[in-house]
């Protein structure tokens, strides 16, 4: 494809190839995503070329390759992604670790602009099967896996890239909620009977179990691990991002936000005021780099809790979380 | 005690809700993204009181008249809370 529009947390990116010298190919998690609507919220032009960055550019935040195997985290690597600035103009360079060595991509952008360029090194441009809708997953990157965007039965067609390889769709769509006064949140998500529940903590407090113990009681689960809260016709929804394959673009109404982590027993306390507010932004990523991104996601989380009730919660991780939050909502709805 | 004068330092963005602060501090690594801060209201009228032009003397006063308490109590009170938010104060000699 030349272009595309992706619709993410009812964000409108759209990608082009102006120089049309290449083939945008997204992977197979975004297949539920691509929208056929005209407009759009940021447009990301795609070119292949030099990652290199401009001179004068300042490095102000960067981070490290860290995998994270059974609640441990092990830093892989220091080079990972880096965010750089350069007057108004923002540079994200980063690596694709999932898909490869020696691949790169500078994306340049700034928090006003709308339209967004994106730069591809050679290694992240690859020649592609001609019968392919959508390109590799990382995980299809894997050595026990193979690649499948390998040329088959030696068909020709135009080298091909996907724009929003890892981890650029997270930055990305990081820096839409900032430029929109949203949040991104580690975070699992549930609707219930109409009822939508956020259950947000860093890695190891329970989001899993929480989505996987609603979704076995009936429940529709938004996502499992990452949302996007926006306020959409007038009122606050929780969107899923793509993850994970087949993911499809699920929404949900929010109505209580729970701060988990595992207890013995089941307990919910109501916080209020900067508890609160501090107790989310905890759990938002958050590049605090400079002082008007802060601005931004702090003030987006006093706004939600000014809305949205937010509890700390110790639970058990069994059924019996269910029924005890369903009366806490009632209570909580009645007095 | 020598005349000890602090600041806010300028790596920390702050918001006042009801009578607490939210407090976040700029940083540059992913590592440190999380740190969000939360006073509550002594420690909101204590972090009002480092204004670049109080002393150390003048905001135990400042607290001994607030909280109705003795000035050992407020001057411990004071040294802890400067302790512990040392990172985001800087001190005018």
């Amino acid at each position: 494809m030349k272009s595309y529009v992706l619709n993410i947390a009812d964000y409108k990116i759209r990608f082009e190839n102006p120089e049309g010298n290449i083939d945008l190919m997204p992977s197979g998690r975004y297949s539920g995503f691509l929208s056929a609507t005209e407009n759009h919220d940021v447009c990301i032009r795609v070119f292949p070329g030099d990652t290199e960055l401009p001179a004068g550019t300042q490095k102000v935040f960067s981070a490290p390759y860290v995998e994270e195997i059974n609640g441990l985290r092990l830093k892989k690597k220091d080079r990972f992604w880096s965010v750089h600035k350069k007057d108004d103009t923002l540079y994200i360079l980063t690596e694709f670790p999932f898909s490869g060595d020696n691949r790169t991509g500078l994306l340049r952008f700034s928090l006003e602009s709308r339209n967004w360029d994106l730069f591809l090194n050679s290694s992240s441009i690859r020649t592609g099967s001609s019968d392919q809708v959508f390109g590799a997953d990382p995980m299809d990157y894997l050595p026990d896996r193979g690649c499948r965007a390998e040329p088959a039965d030696g068909a020709v067609s135009p080298p091909q890239a996907d724009p929003m390889d890892y981890p650029l769709d997270g930055l990305i769509l990081y820096y839409l909620t900032v430029i929109h006064g949203d949040i991104m949140i580690h975070a699992s998500g549930i609707n219930s009977g109409g009822k939508g529940f956020m259950f947000s903590g860093v890695s190891g407090k329970g989001k899993s179990t929480m989505a996987g113990l609603w979704d076995r009681h009936g429940a529709r689960v938004i996502h499992d691990d990452r949302l996007i809260i926006r306020k959409v016709r007038g009122s606050y929804s929780m969107f899923n991002t793509p993850v994970y394959r087949n993911d499809e673009a699920r929404e949900s109404p929010l109505d209580a936000i729970f701060i988990i982590e595992h207890g013995t027993e089941n307990e919910a306390l109501r916080l209020h005021g900067a508890s609160a507010i501090t107790s989310l932004l905890s759990n938002c990523i958050q590049h605090n780099w400079d002082e008007a991104v802060i601005r931004q996601s702090l003030d987006a989380a006093i706004r939600i809790c000014a809305s949205i009730p937010v509890f700390q919660l110790r639970f058990r991780p069994d059924n019996s979380i269910i029924a005890y939050l369903l009366q806490q909502v009632k209570t909580n709805e009645s007095g | 005690m020598s005349r000890l004068i602090y600041s806010h330092a300028p790596n920390i963005v702050t918001r006042k809700t009801g009578s607490e602060y939210v407090l976040i501090p700029v940083t540059n690594n992913i590592a440190d993204m999380n740190s969000v801060y939360t006073l509550n209201e002594s420690g909101a009228f204590i972090w009002e009181l480092i204004d670049g032009k109080r002393d150390i003397e003048e905001m135990i006063e400042a607290l001994v008249s607030r909280y109705d308490t003795d000035r050992e109590t407020a001057s411990e009170d004071l040294l802890s809370f400067i302790g512990k938010m040392s990172e985001y104060l800087v001190i005018d000699r």
